[in-house]
């Protein structure tokens, strides 16, 4: 997932777009921590110390991770579990729906080390 | 590379079971069985553990170990959840009847055991087992194959293995009208056969003459995943609900209706009742849950998480423990990604 969402996120920078995770780590260090090494720059919620077992994903009856729900600018739930060219796909349709053309049908990933990283002040 | 492959295949066996739309984890723990045949990723009820639910609350399964797919990277070639398609693959389906034996195969070693005095019931174990035996046989074989032969390989081989173990049940069963032992070789050419005709029949006969059997629950288990090819499913639900002396089959004929019914105001009537008449049983349909809480999740996905409905709101924090809402996000598209570093 991480390459594909990293891609999204660039490519879509100056859209009314946002990946909003729910982390189900239990370890809030190790995982903000992996957060930083895989540049995974998008916002999560986190869903506790008990891990999957957590509030969020329980009232949300999540069984399987990842599971993905996209939602419209109104708060819509649109698709479930749309991955890959598939949530290329309904991403492209939402953000057209409020008049934003993106073409999402070839994007890439920026990859784990972030370049503003890759010249630490010396 | 073993060990990866085996995890695309689990993947791919989730895939390839999985409904549209349906949330695809599994968690109950599996027997070394199923795991040798894969099946442990699979929605499966084997057993009719309906029991009711214990005083002490149970702690919440570790879910994290038993996800299926936590890597989903797109470099994979997998399908994706919502491209599964109901394939009309049963073997993974089948009720695993010897679990509930704690004994060991007493006539493993025979090489003919049609022509022992075996009892039918005795038969009837030992053509499963067979079965079993070779299904793992192939499996293993499957896996030793590059990219997706082995899977090809596995479902061309398998009709073969399944039409003889189905043949001889039934020469079984045939052979010993009435013996009550005839139920698990029938329970095993219904799920195993569905959509054929030997599968039909056996079908038939499960509703005309089981119909009070307790294990008639597995099959709800199995019902309850919509991906059986069996004609007038919920009229079959129905009649369990209305006729099976046993509340657990009941409970669990209930749940699969709910689970499967196209109507979702009938759907929502399952549940209530599930709550109401069923709420303190557990099954392993509910994955240790009681249908209470099965049903109350249910319902709470039903009318609030269905597509075109307004995604109820999270309020929480972020890893830097900064509060903030899903809603802050309205006028944005948003992917709402439940994940984990695993």
């Amino acid at each position: 997932m991480y390459p594909h969402e990293r891609s999204l996120v660039k490519t879509l920078a100056d859209k009314p777009f946002a990946i909003i995770g729910v982390n189900s780590d239990r370890d809030l260090e190790k995982i903000r921590e992996t957060t930083k090494q895989k540049n995974i720059s998008w916002r999560s919620f986190w869903n506790g110390p008990q891990g999957t077992g957590g509030p969020i994903s329980t009232r949300w009856g999540v069984s399987g991770w990842p599971t993905i729900y996209i939602i419209d600018a109104e708060g819509k739930i649109r698709y479930k579990n749309a991955r890959g060219p598939k949530m290329d796909e309904a991403l492209t349709e939402l953000l057209a729906e409020m008049g934003h053309e993106v073409d999402l049908t070839n994007h890439e990933d920026p990859g784990e080390a972030p370049k503003d990283d890759a010249n630490p002040n010396p | 590379m073993q060990m990866r492959w085996l995890l695309v295949l689990g993947c791919l066996l989730i895939t390839a079971c999985s409904n549209p739309g349906d949330e695809t984890s599994q968690t109950k723990s599996s027997t070394p069985a199923q795991v040798a045949s894969g099946i442990d990723y699979l929605d499966v009820t084997p057993a009719p553990d309906v029991t009711p639910a214990p005083e002490e609350k149970k702690p919440e399964a570790p879910k994290e170990e038993t996800k299926p797919e936590p890597k989903q990277e797109e470099t994979k070639p997998e399908p994706k959840q919502e491209e599964a398609k109901p394939e009309p693959k049963q073997e993974e389906a089948k009720p695993e009847p010897k679990q509930e034996e704690t004994k060991p195969e007493p006539k493993q070693e025979e090489t003919k055991p049609e022509v022992t005095d075996a009892t039918p019931a005795e038969q009837i174990k030992t053509i499963i087992a067979e079965y079993s035996k070779a299904q793992g046989s192939l499996m293993t074989e499957a896996r030793k194959m590059p990219g997706n032969e082995g899977r090809d390989f596995y479902y061309a081989k398998l009709p073969a293995l399944q039409q003889k173990c189905g043949t001889d049940l039934n020469a079984v069963v045939a052979a010993n009208a009435d013996n009550p032992a005839n139920f698990d070789a029938i329970m095993w050419v219904t799920m195993n056969m569905a959509g054929s005709e030997a599968g039909n029949k056996a079908m038939d006969t499960l509703f005309e003459k089981y119909i009070d059997n307790e294990k008639m629950a597995n099959l709800c288990g199995v019902l309850a995943q919509g991906r059986m090819p069996v004609k007038n499913v919920d009229e079959k639900l129905e009649q369990l609900i209305e006729e099976s002396p046993h509340k657990a089959v009941r409970a669990s004929a209930t749940m699969a209706l709910a689970k499967t019914v196209k109507d979702e105001t009938r759907a929502e009537e399952l549940y209530e009742s599930l709550i109401a008449n069923y709420g303190d049983l557990t099954s392993s349909m509910t994955r240790g849950k009681t249908f209470k809480e099965a049903a109350d999740n249910a319902l709470f996905q039903l009318k609030y998480l269905s597509i075109g409905k307004v995604a109820p709101d999270i309020e929480g924090e972020d890893l830097d423990g900064v509060a903030f809402k899903l809603s802050d996000y309205r006028g944005k598209v948003v992917v709402l990604d439940f994940w984990g570093d695993w």
